[in-house]
């Protein structure tokens, strides 16, 4: 009879067959780590199969890029900048997409909805179901829906913040929404808010580097600045083409790299600068005259004794504007300037017994007293070379210009800065000209709530910009986050309840860090939407994640930020999220909460949830493009270039570029012949700083750059290749001058204390000795370091922590009259770190 | 004929980095099958990109310019000429690559490059990379126009770098075929010979207006660590605790199963005796 085997015995034998064959593996492996050195690699597996298109959102300017992908996991990613090759000068994306490939798997990558534990600021979370998270929202948010304007909204960075915005404003009715530009780029705004009558931010202008001979940047580096690609491809193209750059800054900037000239400048004595090249400009007649006459008020007759226009009349041509009285030097009469043959911009007289003068004169007397020499005396920069460059600029033009900057938050006289210089690319005919300041073309791309015919309403109660308006005349709707916290902390114009924080970094770009945590603190309920840990995450009640924007198809189409010939992106869903990461759309989310809250409407809103191409394609269809040729291409433009020509009429009374602007005259006749932003005249503002004794011997200015590699609070600081390159390129610290961080006694390399005396707030960076460091400064990247805001469950593996961020030093001090931030005014004190 | 050669323009080059990545992407990183991303174990990985900026300085220390450095692929390469093995060689269309087969690891190419364009790798990562011309640990390395992607004779390919640059800095050619744009660029008379001194007639040439950055060509030859780059807890890992317990697992698994096997045998035995 045959034995048979047992199950037992079957058992052990299988287990031993399996043992002894997998042993052989493992020896394998010994024998080949301890014997073979060379690798032997034969696998050639590049295989991109396919291609899909994005508009890039790491620093929020939407480059169209196209992104190609393969089905074989182990095949990363390859991000490439999109463009259209007859337009190909147009187009750019840096470096900073390269490394979308490393952010899905981020080990600092919030996975699931999060609910705080612990104090708010602890840093503490548990993971709950989506469910529980949207429950938990909309019965809070349910609280205040009979009283919205006590619902704030931070919403910036994102396809959809505006969407989440309009949301928030005309279905839950809450006035009060912002972006962060008072905190980026508002007096830059202010300034030209002078000259053209209403605030005009960067993406409104578009320095024509590309046909430009002389550009001339003061603290703005198109290259080492981290916004605008597609300019600073214009700048490299036109760089190529033989384009003569000067630079002044406070530290040798990386855009010194490709100019003819660096020249060190003293922190926030640029306006200096610009005041004396309008006194060189006017005072040796190297204006353009005809420029003045066709499209600015310089003509315009005032009475000196009261400051006021002498007499304004409709425009005959431009409907809502005022023609105005001009002394008429043809035949010697006052006539309005639309009936005259020769206006005359210098002319001082008397009309109907009165004095009078021009504009043009005004201002020539009001400059007289910034010669180059008084601005050597502030700034620095040789009287000489001032000269220098004032004669350089008006030579070149109209193919030469001052250009017009980007951030306008760093100081406290930042927005005259802006203005002045707005004057000089006046004074020599640059707007308008090839080479000189052009327009872009944009269009506006109808709202998601708009395209689908979303009933909104009209919130009733007063915002908390109309409420601060009374003490800053000029602060402007939805660029009031700094007025946002003021509300919240002083209660007024009523209690603030909850805050909505979508991609949006509070902690870290709000100057006065110490306040802002202050603020959210208060706040009795606090949701955050975001992909990844930052500084402000402690401070939320709920976190709801979000896809990366390259992980899922968004409801709008998108339109490239700096814009110059209105390319529209079609952003797609380029890949899933990973299956161990549950996040939910923002389309997603609003739909939920209006199941929650609004269930009667809910339905409307279904379609941002499931199917936002639809709402691509209606937007399309709206702006006349042809959907499914943008699905091919990904990005088409509706413009072949910028428009050069001055796009009279303005916003203001004249219609006109106003040299002094008349409205503003009419408000602010008071601050005439003062020291003061809204001064009618240009004149002369110190820095805060400035204010009180010298510096002493371990005092600096704190200043914080934009940095290509970077972006400002958000994701890509955190890439591991990106703070391998920061280290590389010695980023990772701040710099002083060299002689003053000898007599320190300190050396590359040596960890620093930063402290602010006025707040006592500090933080400990790495310091570098430099000669190109202007002596009153302290620099570095912006947001590199978190200070004591990484704690708790938030976390920062990669980013790099030894760098500066001046708000969270900085006091909280919001500028006169224009209710923004002065980042970089204000001194601390260094010392070395004792171990 | 055809001989491979690249332009790089300083003027329009924003050092954005774009062109870093796509060779570290391509040419470094190595992968896993669920997508898993595997660094070298270094701080200073932008060191092994075959491509880098550095600055080049003035006899006063001020800086000059940024330069891209790489290996120039020279027509007379230092670097294949004391090759023991034939590993460094030229191929027919004149790029300068290495055959990691048949090299020893002397590393007489690396002293020999005089541009200090070679690196190399000692530590071990994980994953798989991306083509069988990518980084090798203990391999010198150097750019190789991205070799991989060749796909016939007749027709150029784009590099990575290349490919990457939005600035359209870089230029890829052929310089023997006179229709090539490399060409046109060449006639131009704009374009500098870096450190033709070094006699070996580099094949990648500048555009630049700050000539003095080119004569301060960065030669930044590796330092002994970075050549050996020796780290102790890596190697013991890999060479000494990693081998001890797969030896000593094996060795158990061997034991226990010789040890079933006999008692099994020995029960048998038993259960026969007692029938």
């Amino acid at each position: 009879m045959k034995q048979k085997i047992s199950r037992r015995d079957f058992l052990k034998i299988a287990a031993s067959t399996s043992l002894l064959m997998s042993n052989f593996t493992l020896n394998d492996s010994i024998i080949r780590s301890i014997g073979i050195n060379n690798e032997v690699i034969t696998d050639n597996i590049i295989q991109n199969i396919e291609t899909r298109f994005s508009a890039c959102l790491i620093c929020g300017q939407v480059c169209p890029i196209k992104v190609n992908i393969s089905p074989n996991k182990s095949i990363p990613i390859v991000v490439k900048y999109n463009t259209i090759s007859e337009m190909d000068q147009y187009f750019a994306a840096c470096g900073r997409p390269r490394v979308l490939f490393e952010m899905s798997n981020h080990p600092d990558r919030i996975k699931r909805p999060l609910i705080r534990e612990g104090n708010k600021g602890d840093g503490k979370f548990r993971s709950i179901t989506w469910d529980e998270a949207l429950d938990y929202v909309a019965e809070n948010l349910k609280k205040y829906l009979n009283k919205p304007e006590q619902i704030v909204v931070f919403a910036h960075q994102g396809y959809e913040a505006g969407f989440i915005k309009a949301f928030f404003k005309g279905i839950i009715g809450t006035p009060n929404t912002t972006a962060h530009d008072d905190t980026c780029f508002v007096g830059n705004a202010q300034g030209k808010r002078f000259l053209f009558g209403k605030p005009i931010g960067p993406g409104g202008f578009y320095s024509d580097y590309l046909n430009a001979r002389l550009i001339v940047l003061m603290g703005r580096d198109p290259v080492n600045g981290l916004v605008a690609t597609p300019w600073t491809k214009s700048l490299s193209v036109g760089k190529s083409n033989g384009a003569k750059i000067i630079v002044f800054d406070v530290k040798r900037p990386r855009i010194a790299n490709l100019a003819d000239e660096f020249i060190l400048v003293a922190p926030g004595t640029d306006l200096a600068i610009v005041l004396a090249f309008m006194n060189v400009i006017i005072n040796e007649n190297l204006y353009n005259s005809n420029f003045l006459i066709s499209y600015t008020n310089a003509p315009m007759l005032i009475y000196t004794d009261t400051m006021e226009p002498v007499k304004l009349s409709d425009h005959p041509k431009y409907s809502g504007k005022k023609t105005y009285i001009v002394y008429d030097g043809y035949d010697g009469k006052y006539k309005f300037k639309t009936d005259a043959y020769n206006p005359q911009l210098e002319y001082s007289g008397e009309y109907e017994g009165r004095p009078v003068k021009t504009v043009f004169t005004l201002l020539k007397e009001s400059i007289n007293k910034y010669t180059p020499k008084w601005a050597e005396e502030i700034s620095g920069v040789p009287e000489e070379k001032i000269k220098h460059v004032a004669r350089l600029l008006a030579a070149y033009a109209p193919q030469a210009f001052i250009d017009h900057g980007y951030k306008g938050t760093r100081y406290r006289n930042e927005s005259m800065f802006y203005r002045v210089a707005g004057i000089v690319n006046a004074l020599i005919g640059s707007y308008g000209a090839k080479g000189g300041i052009a327009w872009p073309r944009s269009i506006s791309i109808p709202s998601p709530l708009a395209i689908m015919n979303i009933k909104t309403i009209k919130p009733s109660a007063k915002s908390i910009a109309e409420y601060w308006q009374e003490e800053y005349p000029l602060a402007i709707d939805d660029m009031t986050s700094m007025l946002f916290i003021k509300s919240i902390l002083e209660e007024k114009p009523y209690p603030i309840k909850v805050g909505i924080i979508y991609n949006q970094n509070l902690i870290s770009h709000i100057q006065g860090s110490n306040k802002v945590e202050e603020a959210l603190k208060k706040l009795e309920f606090t949701v955050m939407f975001d992909v990844m840990w930052n500084e402000t995450a402690s401070f939320a009640d709920v976190i709801l994640p979000i896809p990366f924007f390259f992980e899922y198809t968004p409801l709008t189409l998108a339109q490239a930020s700096k814009t110059n010939i209105a390319q529209i992106s079609l952003p797609m869903k380029v890949i899933d999220p990973p299956s161990n990461v549950d996040v939910r759309t923002p389309g997603q989310i609003i739909y939920e909460l209006v199941r929650r809250l609004k269930p009667e409407i809910a339905d409307s809103f279904k379609i941002f949830a499931e199917n936002p191409e639809s709402i691509q394609r209606k937007q399309a269809e709206n702006l006349k493009i042809n959907f499914d040729e943008l699905k091919t291409k990904g990005v088409i433009a509706l413009y072949k270039e910028p428009l050069y020509k001055v796009p009279v009429p303005f916003a203001t009374l004249t219609g006109e570029i106003e040299l002094i602007n008349i409205d503003m005259l009419s408000k602010f006749k008071d601050q005439l012949n003062k020291p003061s932003l809204v001064n009618p005249l240009p004149c002369w503002i110190p820095p805060y700083y400035m204010e009180g004794s010298e510096l002493s011997d371990d005092e600096f200015v704190a200043i914080d750059s934009m940095y290509p590699l970077t972006a400002p609070n958000a994701y890509i600081r955190d890439s591991k290749l990106i703070n391998q390159t920061i280290k590389w390129e010695r980023m990772d610290g701040v710099y002083i001058n060299f002689d003053r961080g000898i007599k320190l006694g300190l050396k590359d390399g040596d960890n620093i204390i930063i402290e602010n005396l006025e707040t006592g707030a500090k933080i400990k960076a790495k310091v570098y000795l430099s000669h190109t460091v202007h002596p009153y400064v302290i620099i570095g990247a912006h947001g590199l370091n978190p200070g004591s805001y990484e704690r708790g469950d938030v976390k920062f593996t990669y980013m790099t922590k030894t760098g500066i961020n001046t708000n969270l030093i900085a006091p909280f001090r919001i500028v006169e009259y224009e209710g923004r931030a002065a980042q970089c005014d204000f001194r601390v004190r260094i010392r070395k770190e004792v171990i | 004929m055809t001989r491979l050669a690249m332009i790089i323009n300083l003027n329009k080059c924003v050092r954005c980095y774009a062109c870093v990545y796509a060779c570290i992407q391509e040419n470094v990183l190595r992968y896993g099958d669920n997508g898993q991303i595997y660094y070298p174990p270094v701080e200073d990985i932008i060191r092994y990109s075959r491509t880098k900026p550095f600055n080049t300085y003035n006899d006063d220390g001020d800086p000059i310019g940024t330069i891209l450095t790489q290996c120039e692929h020279c027509d007379d390469a230092p670097c294949v000429s004391v090759c023991p093995t034939g590993a460094s060689y030229i191929t027919k269309d004149r790029a300068v690559l290495v055959d990691s087969d048949k090299c020893i690891q002397c590393l007489l190419c690396m002293d020999a490059c005089p541009y200090g364009a070679r690196t190399r790798l000692t530590m071990h990562f994980d994953g798989k990379p991306l083509n069988n011309l990518a980084l090798k640990i203990g391999i010198p390395d150097k750019c190789t126009f991205c070799y991989h992607r060749k796909t016939d004779d007749k027709s150029l390919w784009t590099p990575a770098c290349v490919e990457a640059c939005a600035f359209n800095a870089r230029v890829f050619g052929d310089l023997d075929n006179p229709q090539d744009p490399i060409n046109e660029i060449i006639s131009s008379g704009n374009v500098i010979v870096p450190r033709s001194d070094f006699g070996t007639r580099p094949k990648v040439f500048y555009v630049t207006d700050k000539p003095l950055a080119i004569e301060r060509y960065p030669v930044h030859k590796p330092t002994l660590q970075q050549t050996v780059n020796f780290d102790f807890w890596s190697y013991a890992k890999k060479k000494i605790i990693e081998p001890i317990v797969i030896a000593g697992a094996s060795l158990a698994v061997i034991f226990g199963a010789v040890h079933i096997v006999r008692e099994h045998l020995r029960e048998k035995k038993k259960k026969e005796e007692v029938k």
